[in-house]
């Protein structure tokens, strides 16, 4: 069952065509990963699913419902982690208000925010204001209040944004966990590397289009992709690394340590065989480098230009 | 489902309201200061004159009217000065300054219940402000001066007044970009505009209908030898134009793209 189903969507602000024509479904209980540059229309692709903006054409319908015209409803069942910065109040009052508009109060109340609030690991500064907060400290607020009313979907616009790497891993383990309570999780973020492991799909997005769309596995085969080989080894000369097969550049550090690029998906690589198989050479360390996602993106966005 | 969203719009009312407490009381903080600096000075100002020995010409006869207009005249012309602020940055404020218009329209509440929620905390408190610190200026004075009366009238009717100043630039707000520096903007010719309204007001009177500043003096001069039943005409005059201007902001506001 597809729980966000985006029909055609287009936005324009003057002549700048900030949302071409895009169409994309989220099906329940999955972690979508919504990517692009800066400017690339995530923020106004989210804001137009609450109607924040205005679409120009198209629909989106959130549990079957269009937005556009049963949006109380719909956001009754949707957590939203927006991109902005917290209201002036401390962070106790935005989830108690939370709660209640979900119909908490007392007792209920006060348990949901201590649940909420354990969660996200706030309990040394929710009773603040949320103007003394660091940003990892408001982004833990907002995550707290997306979870209030524990909805179904929830949607976050850069989550991640101004989170320092433990704190960014202990939001990807949050939504790992949330997904499997059976919720969906719908997120943009820029800095791609960071869902790598927690997304089953991603959507890439490109001045206003969609330019790949699906699993990782499916975006990396769709696309010529360059891995990154690290490796210590003796026997072999920089020029001869070159002529290996698959291999595109061969780069030698002051550390001796070289680095092998080569192109040809995520197979495993035909020059490691070769140099294997050579009585010559010896090779002391071999690492292969991170998927590189950050190369992906960047190559999907270029060949879509 | 109605029951359901009725019960979501007084929540949000509610909420609006904690949100609101402390500009409120700031505001009745510097009303009440304001307003009793005003009395002692209407009140002391020909004994003041009489012991610097200046002598200043055209000063109005200090008799109880004169008072009476000078003081009502003043809170008038504050009520709507601080009523077009409340007015103009109500909503540009959420959008701009904190951003608190995208967690508040992350609620099950509509924009509709949004606007006219607002609309309402913020009227009310203007007239909560106003009123509280006349009464408590009226208070002092009536130890000088026991002879105020018609207090309650006066009070209700100048209230209406600023919140026509309000609605006013409510919708004022609502055709330009919501920001700080729109608002500033907006502000800047609406103070203008009605500025040189002013100056026109002796050659066209009509205009003073344009007008805050010209209309709160008018308000006092009015409201004071009217009857009653001129008081209850205006008192209906403002109401439906206070619903005219929301009907109007509440359409913008739901049109616009935040």
């Amino acid at each position: 069952m597809s729980v966000i189903e985006v029909s055609n969507l287009s936005k324009s602000f003057g002549s700048v065509q900030a949302l071409d024509n895009i169409s994309f479904d989220v099906k329940e209980g999955s972690i979508i990963g919504f990517l692009g540059p800066n400017g690339s229309g995530k923020t106004t692709t989210i804001k137009i699913m609450m109607q924040l903006l205005h679409q120009d054409s198209g629909t989106v319908k959130i549990f079957g419902d269009d937005v556009s015209k049963n949006l109380q409803e719909i956001k009754s069942k949707i957590g939203i982690i927006p991109d902005a910065d917290l209201p002036k109040v401390k962070g106790h009052t935005i989830l108690k208000h939370t709660g209640r508009y979900a119909g908490l109060q007392g007792q209920a109340l006060d348990k949901r925010i201590q649940e909420t609030i354990s969660i996200v690991g706030g309990k040394s500064f929710y009773k603040r204001k949320t103007q003394t907060f660091s940003k990892g400290q408001r982004q833990r607020i907002k995550i707290a209040n997306a979870l209030m009313t524990d909805p179904p979907l929830i949607i976050a616009d850069e989550p991640t944004a101004g989170l320092d790497p433990v704190s960014r891993r202990q939001f990807l383990k949050l939504v790992e966990n949330l997904s499997a309570e059976g919720k969906t999780i719908f997120f943009s973020n820029h800095v791609i590397s960071e869902i790598e492991k927690s997304c089953d799909e991603l959507i890439i997005l490109s001045e206003g289009k969609i330019v790949s769309q699906g699993t990782i596995k499916s975006i990396l085969s769709s696309i010529p992709i360059t891995n990154t080989y690290n490796l210590y080894l003796e026997g072999i000369g920089e020029d001869d690394l070159k002529e290996l097969p698959g291999v595109e550049t061969v780069e030698k550090l002051k550390n001796e340590q070289i680095i092998i690029k080569t192109s040809g998906g995520a197979n495993t690589p035909e020059f490691l065989k070769v140099l294997v198989n050579n009585p010559d050479v010896k090779i002391t360390s071999f690492s292969k480098g991170q998927l590189d996602l950050e190369n992906i993106f960047l190559k999907v966005v270029e060949n879509e230009k | 489902m109605k029951n359901k969203r009725i019960s979501r719009g007084l929540k949000h009312i509610s909420i609006l309201i904690e949100l609101e407490l402390k500009s409120f009381f700031i505001l009745l903080t510097i009303f009440t200061f304001v307003g009793f600096i005003g009395a002692i000075s209407q009140i002391f100002l020909p004994e003041l004159l009489a012991l610097s020995g200046l002598q200043i010409i055209g000063l109005p006869d200090p008799s109880m009217f004169a008072i009476f207009v000078d003081f009502w005249g003043d809170l008038a012309l504050m009520g709507a000065i601080v009523a077009i602020f409340y007015g103009v940055s109500a909503f540009s404020a959420d959008l701009d300054v904190d951003k608190k218009i995208f967690f508040i329209l992350n609620h099950p509440v509509s924009r509709t219940q949004h606007y006219l929620g607002k609309s309402l905390v913020k009227l009310l408190s203007v007239f909560l402000v106003v009123l509280i610190s006349s009464i408590i200026t009226y208070l002092f004075g009536l130890v000088f001066y026991p002879g105020f009366e018609i207090l309650s009238l006066l009070l209700a009717t100048g209230m209406l007044g600023m919140t026509i100043a309000a609605i006013l630039s409510i919708v004022l707000m609502l055709n330009s970009r919501l920001s700080t520096s729109g608002t500033a903007i907006s502000m800047g010719i609406y103070f203008l505009f009605t500025t040189i309204i002013s100056f026109l007001v002796p050659f066209y009177d009509y205009l003073k209908w344009l007008s805050p500043f010209k209309l709160s003096d008018l308000w006092a001069q009015i409201i004071l030898v009217d009857e009653y039943a001129d008081v209850l005409l205006h008192f209906i005059g403002l109401s439906m134009t206070i619903i005219i201007a929301l009907t109007i902001g509440n359409y913008l506001y739901n049109k616009r793209d935040l």
